[in-house]
């Protein structure tokens, strides 16, 4: 069974609530900014290339998806950088996994749900993927390339 | 988490502010006056156009946080070229030509917690009177604007850095600022105070990040152009750590709550005149705390204290009155009293004048330079 995007619409709204940000999820979006960290929810696509073409036999559905930003890239990043940093990523937690986005330069830690969550289990994660990303900036870089 | 700049999506002001032309373009400053902001007086702006508003005391540094302030009292886009723009000079100087590079000390300014940007251009004259009182030597100050959300968020926001959950504008700002002077070749003597101590050491922080990351430098090749380019004189310090690469110079007032609580103020090796008494053990347990908190949160055993390989400090214990809201021992100006100032005019000169700072004409490998500044702490 396919989720719609309807289906996280209550969820998103109950964790914005717990966590103190007015609902602004209208358009699918919110980017949430709170004690530096930086982390975009959003409805898109599942089963996708990334860059919103769908997978041949995939089916089309959609999923909530958060990133929180552990760095920007303003110029692209060195042979073996990303493979260095992903390497690391193995070491998150099931459910999270790094992300380089090349359009933008960010570097992410990304998690999706593919079906409605809590909304309180929904906020405890957007906080625990905004801890991680900081942590990320302040331990796990510095201790592969500071 | 709570939302510390929900305003952002709500603005209260103009959002011309944001993305009109003195945000966008680097050549067009913010035409107000600074003086008229930390009054608090309606704006002074010459084009009605970009009316932002009247902007209270804290209001507006939220909307300038990151940028430039400059010797015209104005303020300019981060994408400005920071020194391409008129400096802040000493009082004393009345020649308005041009400092020739081996006259000249480059400095960047970022202020702490709860000063306005028009407090922060005072703190930015105090800083060029004293550096430039050695051996004709004329520093030329430029601020960068660590902006201010209010006193209380303002505590969130260095909390948060200093527990490793923060970003800021400033941040980036300084980042950029570096990463173009490691690029360049050129001298960076930085000066920063309180909460800008944790902005530069964040900065400092990713500007080596970047420097590995997309510059292609090994770890020991950063830290080494970092030494060659940057100086760091921080007063009220108010971070634990700072990156290798940098030479330091770490000014403390062991009365000062901030330095001793949340800097290195309680470093092992600050020994203060007199001892320090029960202000500094307090210090050093809130410190532990903190260390506490990491180790249950994060993991983290490493060392609470980092106060950068190539460090020195210079550590006095004296009590400074508050005067007109100021806060007294955590004050910019307090490491201007005149006992202190005397033993850090000794490092306002450039290293071949038995100072710290690098002068503008300085470049990478300067046999003097390496003589003249050595580890300390």
């Amino acid at each position: 069974m396919t989720a719609r995007a309807s289906d996280f619409r209550g969820p998103v709204e109950g964790a914005l609530s717990a966590l103190g940000f007015p609902d602004d999820f209208a358009r699918g979006e919110i980017e949430l900014r709170a004690e530096g960290a930086e982390v975009w929810l959003r409805i898109e696509p599942v089963g996708t290339t990334g860059r919103g073409h769908q997978i041949r036999g995939a089916q089309a559905a959609v999923g909530l998806v958060a990133r929180s930003r552990i760095y920007t890239f303003r110029h692209p990043p060195r042979p073996g950088v990303l493979e260095k940093i992903h390497g690391a990523g193995r070491q998150l937690p099931s459910g999270i996994r790094v992300e380089h986005r090349p359009d933008t330069g960010g570097l992410y830690l990304r998690r999706d749900w593919t079906s409605p969550p809590g909304s309180q289990s929904l906020a405890d994660d957007l906080q625990d993927l905004a801890a991680r990303s900081l942590a990320w900036l302040d331990e796990v870089l510095p201790s592969l390339f500071g | 988490m709570k939302p510390i700049r929900d305003d952002l999506r709500t603005p209260r002001f103009d959002p011309r502010m944001q993305t009109g032309p003195c945000r966008d373009d680097p050549k067009v400053a913010c035409e107000t006056e600074l003086k008229d902001r930390f009054e608090g007086r309606r704006k002074a702006v010459r084009d009605p156009a970009r009316n932002h508003g009247n902007y209270g005391l804290w209001a507006p540094s939220d909307r300038i946080d990151g940028f430039f302030v400059a010797g015209d009292q104005r303020l300019y886009p981060p994408a400005a070229d920071l020194f391409a723009l008129p400096p802040v000079v000493a009082s004393n100087r009345t020649d308005s030509t041009p400092m020739p590079p081996k006259q000249r000390i480059d400095v960047v300014y970022v202020n702490g917690i709860g000063t306005p940007a028009a407090q922060q251009l005072e703190d930015m004259q105090a800083t060029a009177d004293f550096m430039s009182v050695k051996g004709g030597l004329h520093a030329e100050v430029r601020g960068i604007h660590n902006g201010t959300d209010g006193a209380v968020q303002d505590v969130l926001q260095a909390a948060g850095d200093k527990f490793g959950i923060g970003r800021n504008r400033a941040v980036d700002t300084l980042k950029g600022v570096v990463l173009d002077r490691v690029a360049s070749g050129k001298p960076l003597n930085l000066v920063v105070h309180s909460h800008g101590t944790i902005i530069a050491s964040r900065a400092l922080r990713e500007a080596k990040l970047a420097l590995v990351m997309e510059h292609g430098k090994s770890r020991s090749e950063a830290e080494s152009a970092l030494a060659d380019t940057v100086r760091v004189m921080t007063t009220g310090n108010a971070s634990w750590r700072f990156p290798d690469g940098p030479k330091y110079v770490h000014v403390m007032n062991t009365r000062d709550r901030v330095t001793v609580g949340l800097g290195l103020g309680s470093h092992p090796d600050v020994r203060p005149p007199n001892g320090g008494g029960l202000f500094r053990a307090g210090g050093r347990l809130l410190a532990w705390a903190g260390r506490g908190l990491r180790t249950v949160t994060e993991g983290d055993t490493g060392p609470t204290y980092q106060p950068g390989r190539d460090s020195q400090f210079v550590v006095f214990d004296r009590k400074v009155g508050s005067e007109g809201g100021k806060a007294g021992s955590h004050s910019y100006r307090a490491a201007y009293l005149p006992e202190i100032r005397s033993r850090l005019s000794e490092l306002a000169g450039t290293p071949d004048r038995g100072g710290f700072f690098l002068p503008a004409h300085y470049r990478t490998g300067a046999p003097s330079e390496k003589s003249a500044v050595g580890a300390v702490a």
